[in-house]
């Protein structure tokens, strides 16, 4: 009845083999499923929050050198006098192009979510949302401000203003409620301008009542905006 | 001793070898592994008990695995969880195969 070692059959063997084989293959399977299905999440949230660490490091590293940069730039402008007028015009240029810290009396409009989302209710129209900070913005623009900065984020000529799930994103950096839409201009004009735009005066005293959302215009003497931190470096662009 | 060396023999190899299985074919594995777990104690107890047929044996083994194969994919393509059916047949025979063996070493050592 079989090939036999001593008392033990061949074919037992054989199958005592598959066995091990199964029994190490779905070890090392389980094994393998759980280190992919478990810490997946925890490697994203950690890979997540280096990523961030490392942004934040990386933007005061920019800011200590654009403002080394600076000084170094005015010193040389100061120093020779072939280089003053150069330097005075690329300072008016920074200046406009929004790269350099400003301050000037102005307006801030802070703007939430609603406290409260009744239930059953579309909670959408709860929520302050990507386009309403466009409205506010593109009011201010059109009512001459000069300089504008959202949670202190400035607003350049490569800002924009998105959502990303549940977080707006300004120069591509999440956002979320309060908004501190802070504008310098004229505070009389930036004032009118919002009643008079039809979006923005919708929002500011239509929706919010509507829905709750709150909407707080202030005037401020004194208002203080960062530089815009992002990049400015130009791959496609060439002057004409 | 023989079966035991296999054992080891059988886990070096999945080891060494460390062959990928895609995660649907998990249960299939699992299943496959009962089978040959179910295989394995009933050849050692029919060979201690000196009444092991080699052809029952194999064919039993290859029999089982392939039902229990298609009993999975008939309770994936189902929604039902039949393979538990093969789970608990497997379970009740290899816990049965035990008892015999352990029943064999009593006899064998004139325990009882």
């Amino acid at each position: 009845m079989g090939a036999r070692l001593g008392r033990w059959h061949i074919s037992l063997a054989l199958v005592f083999v598959i066995l091990g084989f199964l029994l190490s293959t779905a070890f090392n399977t389980q094994r393998l499923i759980g280190e992919r299905s478990r810490p997946r999440k925890q490697n994203l949230i950690d890979f997540i929050k280096a990523r961030r660490n490392e942004r934040s490091s990386l933007g005061k590293e920019l800011v200590e050198r654009r403002t080394e940069l600076e000084l170094q730039g005015s010193r040389i402008a100061g120093s020779q006098d072939v280089f003053t007028a150069y330097g005075e015009k690329l300072e008016g240029l920074r200046l406009r192009s929004g790269l350099t810290p400003v301050k000037g009396p102005g307006l801030e409009v802070v703007l939430r979510d609603a406290p409260r989302i009744p239930t059953g209710a579309d909670p959408g129209n709860f929520l302050i949302h990507d386009y309403d900070l466009q409205i506010i913005v593109n009011a201010l623009w059109r009512g001459g401000a000069e300089a504008i900065a959202i949670n202190g984020e400035r607003l350049a000529a490569g800002t924009g203003i998105r959502s990303a799930g549940s977080a707006i994103l300004i120069n591509s950096k999440p956002q979320g409620e309060p908004y501190r839409i802070k504008a310098i201009g004229g505070t009389k004009a930036l004032a009118a301008i919002l009643k008079k735009d039809n979006d923005a005066r919708l929002l500011v005293s239509g929706y919010s009542q509507k829905y709750g959302l709150v909407v707080k215009v202030m005037t401020k003497k004194v208002l203080k905006l960062p530089p815009y931190y992002g990049s400015t470096k130009l791959t496609s662009l060439k002057e004409e | 001793m023989i079966p035991i060396l296999g054992l080891v023999a059988g886990i070096a190899l999945g080891l060494i070898l460390n062959v990928p299985v895609p995660a649907w074919m998990a249960r299939y594995l699992g299943i496959a592994l009962l089978a040959a777990l179910d295989s394995s104690f009933g050849g050692l107890r029919a060979n201690l008990e000196e009444s092991f047929n080699e052809r029952l044996f194999i064919g039993g083994f290859l029999v089982n695995t392939t039902i229990a194969g298609l009993i999975v994919y008939l309770g994936d393509n189902l929604g039902i969880e039949i393979y538990l059916a093969a789970v608990v047949a497997f379970g009740v025979r290899l816990f049965q195969n035990l008892a015999l063996i352990r029943r064999h070493f009593f006899k064998v050592h004139h325990w009882e």
